[in-house]
């Protein structure tokens, strides 16, 4: 683990240059001249607190910010295209977001505070793959997939494929990611979110990401279970879990029994700052299954996010 | 390698040369003479360097200069006049919510984005406002008070 | 009730209006032209010695003015422990030693033209360790064969005080009365639990934070964020190997103290710097340096055994202690001495037993912080009372009731011990706890809420209510100084001066109301300036809840002399004896002919016209005994034993601090006090590796509460009247947070039947709890 009390977090003391490009292929080209000598940069709230700490000295960052192509919260036929520099405030403050899509609504708003709201973007939170990230278990459990732009030209996949590791996406050194897709659940839907953090301003020790589609005699016909904090190097969906409430009604040994699987395989730290990993599974499973329930309470008539 | 930047700041334009790595909350501080925004830790989790963006509460700690260049800026020197403390300011005082008085600057800028966007807030609606304002002195109560005071104050309802 | 004219009125804060208005008024908050930026570099290792440091790299870098190190600093021993003098705390302290005692301790230092020069300074000197084995754990550090932190030869106590550094040991303390064991034999209960407080951190949102310079006198000037300004410049004079006068240490307004800048922790290596480049220089910590390299609180190991009888009696307290003050022993003493000092003469027991030591470990370095060791000792005997009263089947609220102290006792403890060694022996002259507690326990449905959680609901959750009585005393008896000058100016107004280092807590305001009251003026003609050490008086400075009385009482000392001198002007203007006269709202009244004359008037005639003299004095007061402040606390707690969190849903607290001189003020400190010490017993938390390195120094891993955590709380001031205190006010610093620590002990206990005796009581620990089935004994 870092030990940073020799970081001063008063100042840069990098060298670097700072580029804005306004369009996104400007943008692609920057990133293939300079390779790994540069890192994209939207609000900054994870990057420059990186710097600052010495773990990346980046010699050109590439700012997002100007690239107007890239802020959108669009509803579509079948659901919502965000761009990836859409600023967690503007997620929050969507009325389409918050009426239709409600765990994303909740994810963005558990996230950090006003100040990190107006700076960093829901692009730059998914890039920088941190375990902990409110943002994707919502996300995932909507089956959001991601639109990568490089200089090959464009390529999307499921999002839960993009983290390979703590702070490792699949992005290639050319590449940025430019649009997340989510789906709208089916109808007769409900959502949870829940996240455990030591106080209100936390990042998340464990958090929780719930779907549940229930068929009219309430029989499961689908579920999305998530679950990330610090579990492992990257959140987990548990397919398995999912299987093993489709086609049943659920009721208490179902739930149970979902929550000891989509709990199995998790990887944590051994010494960790927020909790061990005894803790971390026990009251994982305890996550999920009141998540769960509060999913299926959610269920309404009419597709609900 | 320098890079002339123009800020609006507290609706007066200045023209500042900076480099790429200078940050907002040292450019303040430093050349701008605006001491009101504190560092108070440096990365981003206490709030103290707060100052609005466009009206918006953003951390200035974590703020490259060149970012906002031709933005326009507030910070706790462009709350109020010198005759006249804004409502708010008032309200801190009037209701014992500054003790040291170090994190009152972004506190105040954190409540003023709230009441600017929700003249009504309810406890809870504060609370989460200032959630990035840390304070070791106060406990947060008479803050919360203070908040209520202004809002009530700034509608136009009497005590 | 006494009513007053200004004192007892929520007056606003004299300097509130300027910092609302962010104006330029912290240390760092003035630059210098030709400053200088200085950077310490701190040792990765918690034991080491330096077989070699070469800083001839960084001295080669172009900006940088001054590296210094233990080559080529004087080798002063000292404390860095702002106390008075002989400080009670061993010289075991150097600007720069050839040895490094934690992972965070200091090894060199650089001045340059700017912050960013330093840092690469920084990284160019090199240094070669010799690594040795470290000691963390303080039960064992004793032990024959633990590796000796302090092996120095000039390390010593220069007061007569125990100091065996060849055993980590640095204090030790026994206190006994009556007789414990035969107290213990005759109890139907003896209740026996260890009970560990952890380190903490501040968390001051200002860090430490000093520029010093020369004046074209060539002396030292130190402007410091500082709450001992006096012990400042003694310090750092001594450090410097300079006479006093030629320090001078200025005050401005400070972003927190509790505690943390009770101690020379910058003061002295900036003031080296300037010495050495004859520049202005500039030291203020960074956040990961203030939680790492300023100091802590002191963890403690307490055993205790009490005895209790089936009718409520405490036949006896034993209590055994191991402070950790980690590596240096600033506070080692005191803050020990306090633990029994100031705790336990709240209860009514004769038969008591203290035996306290404290010990060097490689860990973090600990100092004053707000409770003083009087917040672990309430933790632990706010436990046991519990345990005692769950034993005999009692409510706590008529247990403690029965069992502490009331107007016009005494305990053995005050004549027995104090904070610095002799005790003074002295009864209670103010104490409204019983109404404290009858008041808090009404407002806080004690008993409607007691019955409801007789039977919990189905289901995860449960709740449950505690409570806890405590007592903290003011001041250091007998050591404690104070004063004040004040003079007149021709409108009538006063300058006052003092040196009491508002904290943030309005001490400015509270001293100026209290002058205000004593000459019945309006709050705005009294202008205070605070401090600087060559224009305000001797104050010992902001701690030991001491600012409100000590330092009011020389105020209204100063006052009564400004009095005299006035009445001796009014009679001669009046022409009509002393003894017709008194003071009146700004002027001088005859009660016989009704004639009046201003203190404008009498100010322009003493100062131009007749018989002309300075209207001005300057007074001291010292303390006697410690005014004691009670409170009792009340908390509501929900425990989620899925999870193991604990979520406050209310708290209350009821406050004897006699009169309390500006109630909201009062209120304030109460309320940020109790915040404070629900986070501490709840999530803030160091965590340490193998090696000693704090890993989580970030307010992001460092977890204190925002807005959102706090519970519904409430804060009552219930009036008392302090006969020895300025206008009937005793302290309000401190007392409230020694409380929370066992009050959400005791709430979580009655929730969920579990006694958790470590803090943090955090959700892994409850979990674990519940899991283990931990119970009661």
């Amino acid at each position: 683990m870092d030990v940073i009390i020799s970081a001063n977090t008063r100042i840069l003391t990098v060298e670097f240059e700072y580029l804005e490009p306004e369009t996104i292929s400007e943008a692609i080209d920057l990133l293939t001249k300079y390779g790994g000598e540069a890192k994209l940069i939207a609000g900054g709230t994870d990057l420059l607190v990186d710097m600052k700490n010495g773990k990346i000295r980046p010699r050109y960052l590439i700012s997002i910010l100007r690239i107007p192509d890239l802020n959108y919260i669009i509803e579509e036929a079948d659901g919502l295209r965000i761009g990836a520099g859409t600023f967690f405030q503007e997620i929050v403050d969507s009325q389409l977001v918050r009426d239709k899509y409600q765990l994303i609504h909740d994810a963005a708003m558990s996230l950090g505070t006003a100040q990190i709201r107006n700076m960093a973007t829901i692009g730059g939170n998914i890039c920088n793959a941190l375990p902990s990230a409110d943002m994707p278990p919502a996300l995932v459990a909507l089956d959001a997939r991601v639109k990568i732009a490089g200089k090959d030209g464009e390529r999307t996949l499921p999002l839960e494929e993009l983290f390979v590791g703590v702070r490792k996406t699949k992005l290639r050194g050319d590449e940025l990611l430019t649009e997340i897709v989510v789906k709208r659940p089916p109808e007769r839907s409900g959502t949870a979110f829940i996240k455990l953090a030591k106080t209100s301003e936390d990042l998340a020790t464990l958090n929780v990401a719930v779907r549940v589609t229930v068929a009219k005699d309430g029989a499961c016909e689908g579920a999305r279970i998530v679950v990330g904090g610090g579990i492992g190097p990257t959140l987990i969906r548990s397919r398995k879990a999912e299987k093993i409430l489709e086609g049943k009604v659920p009721n208490e040994t179902t739930i149970k029994e979902v929550a000891e699987a989509a709990c199995e395989g998790f990887q944590c730290r051994p010494t960790s700052i927020r909790a061990s990993p005894y803790y971390k599974t026990e009251v994982s499973k305890v996550l999920v299954k009141r998540a769960l329930l509060k999913a299926l309470e959610n269920v309404k008539e009419g597709a609900e996010g | 390698m320098m890079r002339e930047i123009e800020l609006n700041i507290n609706g007066k334009k200045r023209k500042i040369a900076v480099r790429p790595k200078d940050l907002l909350l040292n450019v303040l501080r430093g050349e701008l003479g605006l001491t009101g925004t504190k560092y108070g830790c440096g990365t981003g989790e206490c709030g103290a360097c707060t100052v609005l963006l466009d009206g918006k509460p953003i951390l200035s700690c974590l703020t490259l200069a060149v970012a906002v260049d031709k933005r326009s800026l507030t910070t706790i020197e462009g709350i109020g006049t010198e005759e006249s403390l804004h409502p708010l300011q008032q309200a801190f005082v009037d209701a014992g919510a500054v003790q040291c008085g170090y994190c009152t600057p972004g506190m105040i800028l954190s409540a003023k984005a709230l009441l600017d966007r929700n003249p009504n807030p309810t406890e809870d609606d504060i609370k989460q406002a200032i959630k990035g304002n840390l304070c070791r002195c106060t406990g947060y109560v008479k803050i919360i008070a203070a908040i209520q005071l202004a809002a009530k104050r700034m509608r136009g309802e009497t005590a | 009730m006494r009513e007053f004219k200004i004192v007892g009125k929520r007056v606003r804060k004299v300097d509130a209006a300027s910092l609302v208005r962010g104006k330029p008024l912290f240390t760092d908050d003035i630059k210098f032209e030709d400053m200088l930026h200085a950077r310490i570099l701190w040792s990765p290792h918690a034991h080491a010695r330096i077989k070699n440091i070469d800083t001839s790299g960084a001295e080669a870098l172009p900006g940088v003015h001054a590296v210094l190190c233990y080559k080529n600093v004087p080798r002063v021993p000292h404390t860095t422990a702002g106390q008075g003098w002989p400080e009670p705390s061993p010289y075991d302290t150097y600007i720069f030693d050839n040895k490094v005692r934690y992972v965070g301790d200091r090894v060199a230092a650089v001045a340059a033209e700017t912050e960013e020069i330093a840092e690469k300074a920084l990284s160019l000197i090199k240094v070669e360790y010799e690594l040795l084995p470290a000691i963390f754990d303080p039960e064992k550090s004793m032990e024959e064969g633990a590796p000796v932190i302090h092996d120095e030869p000039d390390c010593r106590q220069v007061l007569p005080l125990f100091y065996d550094p060849k055993h980590n040991h640095c204090a030790h303390i026994e206190v006994k009365t009556g007789d414990p064991d035969r107290g213990l034999g005759e109890a139907d209960f003896v209740i026996e639990h260890k009970i560990k407080n952890h380190y903490a951190q501040h968390c001051t949102i200002e860090p430490h934070s000093c520029i010093s310079y020369l004046d074209p006198m060539g002396r030292i000037v130190v402007r410091s964020s500082t709450q001992v300004p006096y012990y400042a410049r003694r310090i750092v004079a001594q450090c410097l190997q300079v006479p006093e006068r030629m320090v001078r240490v200025i005050k401005p307004r400070i972003g927190g103290g509790f505690g943390s800048k009770q101690e020379i922790v910058v003061e002295d290596v900036c003031a080296m710097l300037t010495l050495r480049t004859k520049h202005p220089v500039r030291l203020v910590f960074t956040r990961p340096e203030v939680f790492v390299s300023s100091r802590t609180r002191h963890p403690m190991v307490m055993r205790l055994k009490t005895g209790v009888k089936k009718d409520g009696t405490i036949t006896a307290i034993k209590m055994h202690v191991i402070s950790n003050t980690g590596p240096y022993g600033s506070h080692c003493m005191t803050v020990l001495g306090s633990t029994c000092a100031k705790t336990l003469p709240l209860y009514r027991c004769q038969n008591i037993e203290f035996i306290g030591d404290t010990v060097y470990t490689n860990l973090l370095n600990a100092g004053a912080y707000r409770g003083y060791g009087v917040l672990q000792g309430s933790f632990a005997m706010g436990i046991m009372m519990d345990e005692m009263a769950n034993a005999i089947g009692m409510d706590p609220v008529d247990f403690w009731i029965k069992n502490t102290i009331r107007k016009g006792e005494t305990s053995p403890i005050f004549s027995a011990l104090s904070e610095i060694g002799k005790g003074a022996a002295q009864t209670v002259d103010s104490c409204a706890l019983p109404e404290c507690i009858g008041r808090g326990a009404a407002v806080f449905g004690w008993r409607e809420k007691r019955e409801r959680y007789r039977s919990q609901p189905d289901g995860s959750i449960k709740r449950g209510v505690g409570m806890v009585c405590t007592v903290h005393g003011g001041t250091v008896a007998l050591l404690d100084m104070s004063s004040a000058t004040a003079k007149m100016n021709e409108d009538g107004s006063f300058n006052l001066l003092i040196s009491a280092s508002d904290v943030g807590g309005g001490c400015d305001t509270v001293l100026s109301q209290i002058f205000a009251e004593t000459l019945d003026i309006p709050l705005e003609d009294v202008v205070v300036y605070s401090t600087d050490t060559d224009v305000t008086p001797y104050d010992k400075g902001a701690y030991a809840s001491g600012t409100t009385y000590l330092s009011g009482l020389a105020v209204i000392k100063t006052a009564e002399e400004i009095k005299k001198q006035i009445l001796k002007v009014a009679a001669d203007m009046l022409n009509e004896p002393q003894e017709n006269l008194k003071l009146e709202n700004k002027g001088v009244v005859s009660a016989k002919s009704g004639n009046r004359v201003e203190f404008g008037q009498i100010a322009k005639r003493s100062m131009y016209s007749k018989d002309q003299f300075q209207i001005a004095a300057t007074a001291s007061e010292f303390s006697h005994l410690h005014p004691q402040t009670f409170t009792a606390q009340f908390a509501e707690v929900e425990v989620d034993t899925e999870t193991g969190q604990v979520k406050v849903l209310s708290y209350v607290a009821a406050i004897d601090c006699g009169t309390a001189i500006n109630p909201t003020l009062a209120e304030g400190q109460a309320e940020g006090s109790i915040i404070n010490g629900l986070s501490y017993a709840l999530t803030e938390e160091f965590i340490f590796d193998e090696q000693g390195r704090v890993l989580n120094p970030s307010f992001g891993k460092y977890k204190i509460f925002s807005a959102p955590d706090i519970p519904k709380i409430k804060v009552m001031l219930v009036p008392s009247y302090e006969p020895s205190g300025p206008y009937g006010a005793k302290p309000i610093g401190e007392p409230a947070i020694d409380g929370v620590l066992p009050t959400i002990s005791n709430a979580i206990y009655n929730a969920i039947g579990i006694r958790l005796t470590e803090s943090p009581f955090t959700p892994e620990k409850v979990l674990r709890a519940i899991k283990e089935g931990k119970k009661g004994h």
